[in-house]
């Protein structure tokens, strides 16, 4: 790695910097989701899928704290960051009500430990399960698996058919897409959590077991979808936790450990091994 | 070509080649913003606390914003203070800024036990000890809340050391003037103040705190006022240097503090907005200095005209 990207203090990891972010784009893709793409080339070069950036809004706002928010797409070229966000609370209203494009905000980033690459030549079967705006982190993941020549497979969950994010990304890589919806209105009527069942029985079944599964969405889903894992099976989960200084100094978004213990979401994570985690904790 | 302003205090004994540190809590051991700032550039760095053994700290949430600020309940999470010296004071060595590192107790042997290990470590050239800690010997009451308890720690960790010692006062008193006096009488070499103001946010819809602990501790922008008061009382009741804090962004921020009483300024919760605010914080007070014709920045302490 070139000696001015290392992270000063862990070796192997890009540092994340602090730079401008001008926004390119900011529009509604769902009711309640909207995308965000900002010129960021430092990110943009250099972000893994699964890590995030920690992005400052207008700082005149009464508003001390950044947003941390999963890259859902880094494209090289362009350098620009392509952001999945819902909006919730005072910070994301702001987001999707006041910047627009040409703003220039600011982010740190990249942030994070980034999912899992596939080990060896391309064998065995990943199955990627993204739950709401959970689907915003994994698509990179199901399109790096995929480009590794790992058979991919996903499942995508929301609480009605039109609210399923990225599903092209997905179905343009993955063997199958399965959908699971509140409502019913698509694919399955439930959650996530029986159409994976199902895909992991079957797997199994036939003799050609999943090797890998990456689960990201709301905690109760994540904890859910972990409880039906098949023994021997590696699966990762995305922790989302509250932050403050977003960089691992201040140990507010720690992640209770099964074993014991903490460790922290911004740079210990947000990507974590579902057994580490100690989920009747969360 | 008028020379450079001379930005060098010093601090109950500690040389600081300009006014500012960070607040402890905010910056690790400080090696999480070595890709952000150079860590030398800092007057001085200050760890966050250390206790005798591993603190697990609260569950999460631990932290909840509020209006130009936030609340944390933290707990003080910590390694303890062998794997402080294993961990961080390694990674300090390629550093020469210099060092304060913050002290946490639950009762006064165990402030005496963390200052007691690291007299021995070269690297350490400060104790800034946090007394609003509960005291367990004393039914959880922190230390820094009641003069003579305030005092008896003071006299405690003294005994131990010949390094500038800094006392950190909580708000959360009658008196900050009262308790400062104890501190001071105790052997202080400087007191820091504030520490977080004890605060709540709660959920209404849940119908429960937003946060792990129903009362946690406020910083940023909004406890300023708070802060610059209390710096303010302490200057007048004590003699000993101040180190102020509380919501600083700036440098205009930090000269207020200064005009108020203090002689260096500690940047905390404006780290979070912006991972440079300490650099910029110095380079605000050089800004100011220049602007205002001020050769050296010593001229502002206790400058308030009132």
């Amino acid at each position: 790695m070139e000696g001015h990207v290392e992270c000063a203090w862990l070796p192997g990891r890009v540092k994340p910097v602090l730079e401008t972010a001008r926004v390119a784009a900011n529009e509604p893709v769902c009711p309640g989701t909207w995308r965000m793409v900002l010129e960021a080339p430092h990110t943009a070069r250099h972000a893994v899928p699964g890590q995030f950036v920690h992005l400052g809004l207008d700082v005149e706002r009464d508003s001390v704290l950044r947003v941390p928010i999963s890259v859902h797409a880094a494209h090289r070229q362009e350098q620009e960051v392509e952001l999945l966000y819902q909006v919730v609370g005072p910070s994301t209203t702001v987001m999707s009500e006041q910047i627009v494009p040409g703003d220039e905000l600011d982010l740190i980033g990249p942030i994070g430990n980034g999912w899992s690459m596939p080990e060896g030549t391309g064998a065995g079967r990943a199955l990627i399960v993204g739950g709401g705006l959970g689907a915003a982190p994994v698509a990179s993941l199901a399109e790096a698996w995929a480009a590794a020549g790992v058979r991919t497979d996903a499942i995508l969950g929301a609480q009605t058919s039109e609210r399923i994010l990225s599903r092209e990304r997905f179905e343009a890589v993955c063997g199958t897409v399965a959908i699971a919806t509140d409502d019913g209105t698509e694919g399955d009527h439930g959650f996530v959590t029986v159409p994976l069942e199902r895909m992991v029985a079957s797997a199994l079944e036939a003799g050609d077991p999943y090797t890998y599964i990456a689960v990201c969405g709301p905690t109760p889903m994540m904890r859910n979808c972990v409880r039906l894992l098949p023994d021997g099976v590696r699966c990762e989960v995305s922790m989302e936790r509250l932050m403050a200084c977003g960089v691992g100094a201040c140990l507010s978004c720690i992640v209770p450990l099964a074993a014991g213990g903490t460790k922290r979401a911004c740079v210990d994570g947000p990507v974590f091994d579902a057994r580490e985690v100690d989920w009747d904790a969360c | 070509m008028p020379a450079d302003v001379n930005l060098a205090v010093n601090l109950g004994g500690l040389a600081m080649k300009n006014p500012v540190t960070d607040a402890s809590g905010t910056f690790g051991a400080g090696q999480e913003y070595a890709d952000f700032i150079d860590l030398d550039a800092l007057g001085a760095l200050t760890t966050k606390g250390v206790s005798p053994v591993a603190w697990e700290g609260n569950p999460a949430p631990r932290i909840a914003e509020t209006p130009s600020g936030m609340l944390n309940t933290i707990g003080l999470q910590n390694p303890g203070v062998e794997a402080f010296c294993a961990e961080k004071l390694a990674f300090l060595a390629n550093y020469s800024v210099p060092l304060i590192v913050n002290v946490a107790g639950h009762r006064i042997d165990e402030y005496l036990a963390v200052i007691d290990r690291l007299e021995s470590e070269e690297r350490v050239d400060a104790y800034e000890v946090n007394i609003s800690c509960p005291n367990v010997d004393a039914g959880g009451l922190a230390m820094g809340t009641d003069p003579a308890m305030a005092r008896e720690v003071t006299v405690a960790c003294r005994a131990r050391t010949k390094r500038p010692l800094i006392v950190k006062l909580t708000p959360n008193v009658t008196s900050v003037a009262d308790i400062a006096r104890a501190v001071e009488d105790g052997g202080a070499d400087a007191v820091s103040l504030i520490n977080t103001v004890q605060g709540m946010a709660i959920d209404a819809f849940r119908r429960r705190p937003r946060l792990s602990r129903p009362v946690a501790g406020l910083s940023g922008p909004a406890v300023k006022p708070i802060a610059l008061r209390c710096v303010w009382e302490a200057h007048r009741a004590v003699s000993v240097p101040i180190l102020g804090m509380g919501g600083i962004r700036t440098g205009v921020d930090a000269v207020e503090f200064m005009l108020a009483g203090a002689t260096a300024v500690a940047v905390g919760t404006a780290n979070f907005t912006n991972p440079r605010a300490t650099v910029e914080v110095i380079e605000g007070i050089r800004g100011y200095c220049e602007s205002q014709g001020i050769a050296d920045v010593n001229e502002l302490i206790g400058g308030l005209q009132c």
